[in-house]
């Protein structure tokens, strides 16, 4: 099949129309295919997207009158916690499927007299419920929040989709965008969309602090980092291994990590899998520094988790935190490809930590506000 | 000086251009894990070995080169292998594979010295025990390719010409500059109809130009068509763009992602972006940039005077290892 897949595209332009009619032709067949031999699990697929369909009409119904709410999946956690991070009115849709489902969060939307709907990101089938929704009250603003940057365009999925929403913002049927970087609210609004800008911001109250051991060893942590290449795991490790008496604390670690960390001869305290996010930040606190030197980013959230555990984190010189202050001095990278710079990087934060973390607590006080005053715009424009 | 030759392949031509530039003595051998690969790189090692070489060099460690080691190791001749690859990239099993071999090969004492062409990569291996140095890349203008460079005409023609279309090559936040840089044009590789379909749909004036063989010549036609050049991966180890378009007169920025400049504070300022990903910092990094076309030029040409005199000794120390 990949043969006769690869022998079609040397004739056909990419993205042209004979390769979008053959793409749907395709998928259509593949998703008919998918049905019969797993027709099980797609209805009880189905019966789990519907019941998260009922519950968000439920939800909708606590918001009755109000002047927002925000669509977000539950499923996609970096979403899901920005998303908890800006917002009050919050609605918790997974993929909505089906003409059935579509009009109920839509019709439930126009029912309970909300002033706008929020779509934080968009996930398959959020599209026609923005339609329908418009279908049933043009007045009712709809505004997309853009979690990505530029980079995400290599992709197919994310750059089809991203020309669909503008599109639809063309045909009238967004009123806005938000962005969570300041680059891509700039650069959609010179390209001329209605653009705002937020910042991922995060409130970790709730988490338990926990009291670090005494240990003779430099434990940094680094999470999260093995699902792209854009995480640079591999560097990360190595700049752990030249810090004297290190111990990296990896989660998840995959198989290829786990050799190199072979390899190095860097002692570990890792876990293969991911873990739920409330275990994760009790255990970072454990840390003297953890490291997220990423190449490219938004608003990262790990970071902020990071800093309000307790712990510093270094991080690249890809996203809006800390830029132009004493603390961004300290903790971002310029050259996130350099072990033996993101080394002296990790023993300079080190020995300044309490510095660091006032800065940061002078910083939050503010960034707090700031956020706040941008979802207010973002809601009220 | 020991004679060597310097073996490369043509998976990654673009480090070729550096590569043999650096190295007098160089052919190109396959790679691949056939017989038919085996032999024709054994016969070429064999007329290479008759000519009394006393060393070989590998520019990179690619699949099937580990069988070639051994066949060099059986006459006792000294192998020396240059890393085409670094820590960020063994995100993909290829890269891995092979960089963990080519590490095995040097614990087994096959490998008889290991370069590395950044000086982080070269201290975490060093830590480690192994025998490896650093190498520092280099490129210099061969003085009848130079060529008249793009006059000023009012319009700020900017080159990206990513060699790959890969994760690293960061090619759409690049593009973004067009958007943000008023007045611009921008000249670029195309290595996907993605990049044209995205600057029509963000409306940002440019003009497909593609390279159809990566070498020095084709290069060197696109580079000295515009203004400044831009070359911001999220990492690298050689940076042939970089050079060809400053050794042609043309500025050109890169990401941070070399050790060229440490120490050099004007051509740091000027040519390394501190954010390989922020549009808006690198189209205010290209308007400074030529504001002091100049002073950017005048201090690349005495540094590199230098650097040349420097990366020379480098090189003939990595060979008399």
């Amino acid at each position: 099949m990949q043969k006769l897949k690869n022998f079609v595209k040397r004739f056909i332009k990419k993205d042209g129309f004979l390769y979008r009619v053959i793409k749907k032709i395709y998928h259509i067949l593949s998703s008919l295919k998918y049905r019969i031999v797993n027709g099980k699990n797609v209805r009880e697929q189905n019966k789990h997207y519907t019941e998260q369909v009922d519950l968000a009409v439920k939800k909708l119904e606590e918001y009755k009158d109000k002047d927002y709410i925000v669509f977000y999946n539950p499923t996609w956690l970096g979403v899901a916690n920005s998303t908890k991070g800006l917002f009050k009115n919050i609605v918790p849709l997974e993929q909505v499927f089906g003409k059935k489902n579509i009009n109920k969060v839509a019709e439930a939307v126009v029912n309970n007299n909300i002033k706008s709907v929020i779509f934080s990101q968009i996930v398959d089938g959020w599209v026609d419920v923005l339609k329908k929704i418009k279908e049933l009250n043009n007045n009712i603003k709809t505004k997309v929040i853009w979690h990505g940057n530029c980079y995400e365009f290599f992709s197919d999925y994310t750059w089809n989709l991203n020309k669909d929403v503008m599109n639809l913002y063309k045909e009238g049927k967004i009123d806005s965008f938000a962005f969570v970087r300041s680059i891509m609210y700039e650069f959609y609004k010179k390209v001329g969309f209605k653009s705002f800008q937020l910042q991922n911001n995060v409130h970790l109250d709730n988490i338990k602090r926990v009291e670090k051991k005494k240990s003779d060893k430099v434990k940094i942590g680094i999470y999260n980092a093995d699902s792209r290449e854009l995480k640079n795991i591999y560097t990360s490790l190595s700049a752990i291994k030249l810090v004297p008496n290190s111990i990296a604390d990896v989660v998840p670690i995959n198989e290829s990590a786990k050799k190199f960390t072979e390899i190095l001869g860097l002692e570990t305290t890792s876990v293969d899998d991911y873990i739920p996010t409330e275990e994760l930040l009790e255990r970072i606190q454990q840390n003297e520094v953890n490291i997220y030197p990423t190449f490219t980013e938004n608003g990262p959230m790990f970071p902020l988790e990071s800093f309000e555990m307790g712990v510093p984190c270094l991080l690249g010189n890809n996203n809006d935190f800390f830029v132009g202050t004493k603390l961004g001095e300290y903790v971002i990278l310029t050259k996130e490809d350099d072990p033996e710079y993101i080394k002296e990087r990790i023993i300079n934060c080190i020995e300044h930590k309490d510095e660091i973390m006032a800065l940061y607590r002078e910083w939050k006080k503010e960034f707090d506000i700031k956020c706040s005053k941008l979802v207010e715009e973002f809601i009220q424009g | 000086m020991e004679k060597y030759i310097l073996l490369y392949g043509d998976k990654k031509p673009e480090d070729n251009i550096c590569i043999t530039n650096m190295f007098e003595n160089t052919r190109q051998i396959n790679l691949g894990w056939t017989d038919f690969d085996y032999n024709h790189n054994v016969k070429i090692i064999d007329e290479e070995i008759e000519k009394g070489d006393t060393q070989v060099i590998f520019s990179g460690f690619e699949i099937g080169w580990d069988k070639l080691v051994d066949y060099i190791k059986e006459k006792n001749i000294k192998v020396k292998v240059i890393s085409n690859t670094q820590d960020s990239l063994l995100y993909y099993e290829y890269e891995r594979n092979n960089f963990f071999r080519l590490l095995e090969l040097s614990k087994e004492g096959k490998v008889d010295d290991m370069a590395f062409l950044r000086k982080g990569e070269y201290e975490v291996y060093k830590s480690l025990g192994y025998k490896c140095s650093y190498l520092m890349e280099n490129y210099i203008l061969d003085s009848n390719k130079k060529k008249e460079v793009k006059k000023e005409n009012g319009t700020i023609d900017i080159g990206i010409y990513p060699l790959n279309y890969t994760w690293d090559k960061n090619i759409f936040n690049q593009l973004c500059i067009g958007k943000m840089l008023d007045n611009s044009n921008v000249n670029y590789n195309e290595l996907d109809e993605r990049m044209t379909d995205f600057l029509t749909t963000m409306n940002i004036e440019s003009k497909p130009d593609k390279i159809e063989n990566i070498n020095e010549d084709e290069i060197i036609n696109k580079v000295i068509k515009n203004d400044i050049n831009v070359s911001l991966s999220f990492t690298e180890y050689f940076h042939p763009v970089f050079f060809i378009s400053m050794e042609q007169g043309v500025p050109c920025i890169i990401g941070n992602t070399s050790d060229l400049f440490d120490g050099n504070e004007i051509l740091d300022k000027y040519i390394v972006t501190k954010a390989e990903d922020n549009p808006i910092i690198n189209s205010k990094l290209i308007e400074d940039c030529l504001k002091n076309r100049q002073v950017v030029m005048e201090e690349y040409r005495k540094w590199k005077n230098e650097y040349n005199k420097v990366a020379e000794e480098n090189r003939n120390k990595f060979l008399e290892k």
